[in-house]
């Protein structure tokens, strides 16, 4: 064979041989960035609960709150002595409960007519927000806000008992005052999206069903360790309401789910009413009485009310 | 001629472009860029702590060495001389892994062997990290206690197994008749005791040396500082608040999680991780795993040779999984007191949840403090176990090892190992509780657990 037709001949090949090479390397990289068809962890979020579109898209912030608990005997015991149509105990300093001499008419569940209301009767009343109802119980639950509502602290609450004609009886408080301090790591913080708590709670806890709705997602606070002095730092946090009935708590800074806390309500309401029994310790002050006779009278009467407020509760749960 | 010329220069550029383009398929990489992991982004270590692998951590308590030249079993008198043994025994390569049934009936017609017994139950899958094996050869999934190198039998000839049924994983080694020579060569020029025996709640035999060193051993110690945990544990540290306990100590929150620091120890609980998901429940193996990388992210082995630290628990349950470490000192285990001598990782949903662990480090050893001449001997021991103290108590295992604690009257600068005998039961390893009148009334040795 001439030289010429080997050239033409290797050509040829070469020719083939680096077509092959070609269409290899570009499969190769093709491989790569290929996935084989799944449905991604979002479309199965999306595919399983229901009520994701009305979640807002807003980048939100808030800081963190240092905060402790007020002590009423210190620094309200001026108001405390001056709030209309009712006799009062604090008891530990922090504890206040309170008794109307006439019952106050409860308004209607509409939360600004709660705020109007505790305002006038309550001390600091209108830093509380509609929590929950026990009908059975006649109690209603109100919890404070800084900001945003600050979710089972047995520090910040509103125990609120009505008689059956759903008129205020009388009721327990508990607040946490914000400390003055002056620190960087107290400025408001990027929150996590709404979408990415749900998110977090579908994946990552085993809480949620296939049809299960998000009804309600807004931003409060949660502590679950304090230190023992009473001082704690509320962490921003996710409250979502599933199904208008469960309540499922997402950090919103860090993202990991809080436990489940069923028990929160009787359980204070356990301690609140043990409270009453050690009413005649050092940090105890009586408010708006006549004479001493009368504080063996009020706390009895505070007693045997909500002893019947948590039987019911009790037998609701 | 022009032609041709084209041509040689067309089959020029094809030969070089063939090649260039094979070269690119050679070293074609993914690119991709590489995920930092979180452990790369935690940068607080401690300072003189070590990383462990799980082949360091997996560490034997007791060797029995049965021969048909002795009526009674055999264990080595100087303690120290079980590590050198068993490192030893881990560089025997193993294969042909099987499981099957063995009672105990076959184990007392072979007297020929080395049974080497841990303080807790492994998964068979920590074989692979104990003996370096490499990962295509199969081993069953079975759980094991106590490992048995038959030295006369041609069928079994290593054997893991459990004193809590009758299932055995055997294997062959390479090289049998040298590496039983071997172990025999070393059994015979080291010193040995005779061991007294008992019956445990199981059916087994517990092996109770009848000579022992009484010598309690002074140490000093260096402090771990603390400060590095709080980055360690708390993932926004710079929010943290710092109180102080009831009791005084310091006591650091975030909101969602806890550090206490007590002088000897520091105990850490992340509250939002109390309840364990079923999605992430763990093997066996995968819980030690992930607490070990834990631990070893952080340098949390901290101790000096020849202290060193063990696996002592791993409980693996629904309700909880925790691993724990206790310290050894020249292989001989230091169950008590807790707060100086372990650690332990509650671990839930791949996560930490708790995490207790000593503030202090027992370094330079300063001599012999006295003799423990109240540490009952080997035939007390089985008379307390049988009498009405332990009788309805499960007895799993007895051990002799050392408990740490400050020294009576040395103001907390020293700190002495006092030989103790411990006992395995439902709950794990606990000091024997010795009646007085086997402490000759001198009942500070060892108090009731």
């Amino acid at each position: 064979m001439q030289w010429g037709q080997i050239k033409s001949l290797f050509i040829l090949c070469f020719l083939v041989l680096n077509v092959f090479l070609v269409f290899q390397l570009i499969d190769r990289q093709e491989e790569e960035l290929s996935f084989i068809p799944e449905p991604s962890r979002e479309e199965e979020l999306e595919f399983n609960i229901e009520g994701l579109d009305d979640l807002s898209e807003e980048q939100y912030e808030a800081p963190l709150v240092y905060a402790q608990s007020y002590e009423y005997n210190e620094v309200a015991s001026n108001e405390l002595s001056n709030l209309p149509n009712q006799q009062s105990v604090v008891i530990n300093d922090t504890t206040l409960f309170s008794r109307f001499e006439e019952p106050v008419s409860m308004p209607s569940s509409e939360d600004s007519e709660f705020r109007e209301l505790f305002n006038q009767m309550i001390y600091n009343g209108a830093d509380y927000s509609f929590w929950k109802q026990f009908d059975q119980a006649n109690l209603y639950v109100f919890v404070q806000e800084i900001e945003h509502p600050i979710f089972y602290n047995p520090n910040a609450l509103l125990f609120v008992q009505t008689n059956d004609n759903g008129e205020i009886v009388q009721y327990i408080q508990t607040q946490l005052i914000e400390s003055e301090e002056d620190d960087e790591s107290l400025d408001a913080q990027n929150l996590i999206q709404q979408y990415d708590a749900v998110y977090r709670l579908y994946h990552n806890t085993n809480t949620l069903e296939s049809g299960d709705e998000i009804t309600d997602v807004h931003l409060g606070y949660h502590n679950l360790v304090s230190l023992q002095t009473g001082e704690q730092l509320l962490n921003p946090t996710w409250h979502i309401e599933v199904n208008e009935q469960i309540d499922h708590f997402i950090n919103a800074i860090e993202g990991h789910d809080y436990p489940q806390n069923e028990d929160f309500v009787s359980d204070n309401m356990n301690e609140f009413i043990n409270f009453l029994t050690r009413s005649n310790g050092d940090h105890t002050i009586f408010y708006q009485l006549e004479d001493e006779d009368e504080e063996d009278e009020l706390i009895e009467e505070m007693y045997q009310d909500w002893l019947t407020v948590q039987e019911n509760l009790t037998e609701v749960e | 001629m022009q032609t041709e010329h084209l041509k040689s220069v067309l089959l020029i550029a094809l030969i070089v472009s063939s090649l260039l383009l094979t070269l690119a398929l050679w070293n074609h990489q993914p690119d991709f860029e590489v995920v930092q992991t979180e452990d790369d982004l935690v940068d607080a270590q401690l300072e003189d702590g070590h990383r462990l692998t799980k082949r360091d951590v997996l560490s034997p308590t007791e060797f029995v060495f049965h021969t048909d030249q002795s009526l009674a079993p055999l264990a080595l008198l100087n303690q120290e001389r079980e590590q050198a043994l068993f490192e030893q025994v881990q560089e025997i390569s193993l294969y042909n892994f099987s499981v099957f049934n063995l009672n105990e009936e076959w184990w007392e017609d072979h007297d020929n062997r080395l049974e080497i017994m841990f303080p807790t139950t492994y998964s068979s899958a920590v074989i692979y990290d104990v003996f370096g094996i490499d990962a295509d050869e199969q081993i069953p999934t079975a759980s094991f206690n106590r490992i048995e190198i038959v030295l006369d039998h041609d069928g079994f000839q290593v054997v893991f197994r459990n004193d809590e049924d009758e299932r055995v994983i055997g294997a062959s080694m390479q090289n049998y008749s040298d590496e039983v020579e071997e172990l025999e060569a070393f059994m015979s020029e080291e010193e040995v005791v005779s061991l007294d025996t008992i019956e445990s709640s199981r059916g087994q035999t517990i092996y109770l040396p009848n000579e022992f060193d009484r010598d309690v051993l002074l140490f000093s110690y260096t402090e771990i500082p603390s400060e590095p945990f709080q980055s360690v544990l708390f993932t926004n540290p710079s929010v943290v608040r710092s109180g102080y306990t009831t009791e005084g100590y310091t006591n650091l929150v975030d909101g969602t999680r806890e550090l206490i620091i007590q002088p000897e120890q520091i105990s850490f609980t992340n509250l939002t991780n109390e309840q364990q998901s079923e999605e992430h429940e763990l093997t066996h193996y995968e819980l030690l795993d992930q607490v070990q990388n834990f631990i070893n992210t952080h340098n949390g082995f901290a101790f000096e040779e020849p202290f060193h630290y063990f696996v002592s628990e791993v409980e693996n349950n629904p309700n909880s999984s925790v691993v724990e470490y206790s310290m050894s000192y020249e292989g001989i285990p230091i169950f008590y007191n807790q707060e100086i001598a372990s650690m332990s990782v509650a671990w839930h949903n791949q996560e930490v949840y708790q995490y207790e662990r000593p503030l202090i480090s027992l370094v330079d050893y300063r001599g012999v403090g006295r003799k423990a001449s109240e540490v009952p001997s080997s035939e007390d021991v089985i008379d307390i176990l049988e009498s009405e103290n332990y009788r309805g108590s499960a007895i799993y295992d007895v051990t002799l090892g050392y408990r740490v604690r400050e020294q009576d009257g040395s103001q907390g600068q020293v700190y002495e190992l006092v030989p103790s005998w411990y006992v395995k039961g439902v709950h794990g390893w606990h000091p024997l509780i010795i009646p007085s009148e086997y402490t000759g009334g001198d009942q500070r040795a060892m108090g009731a657990n």
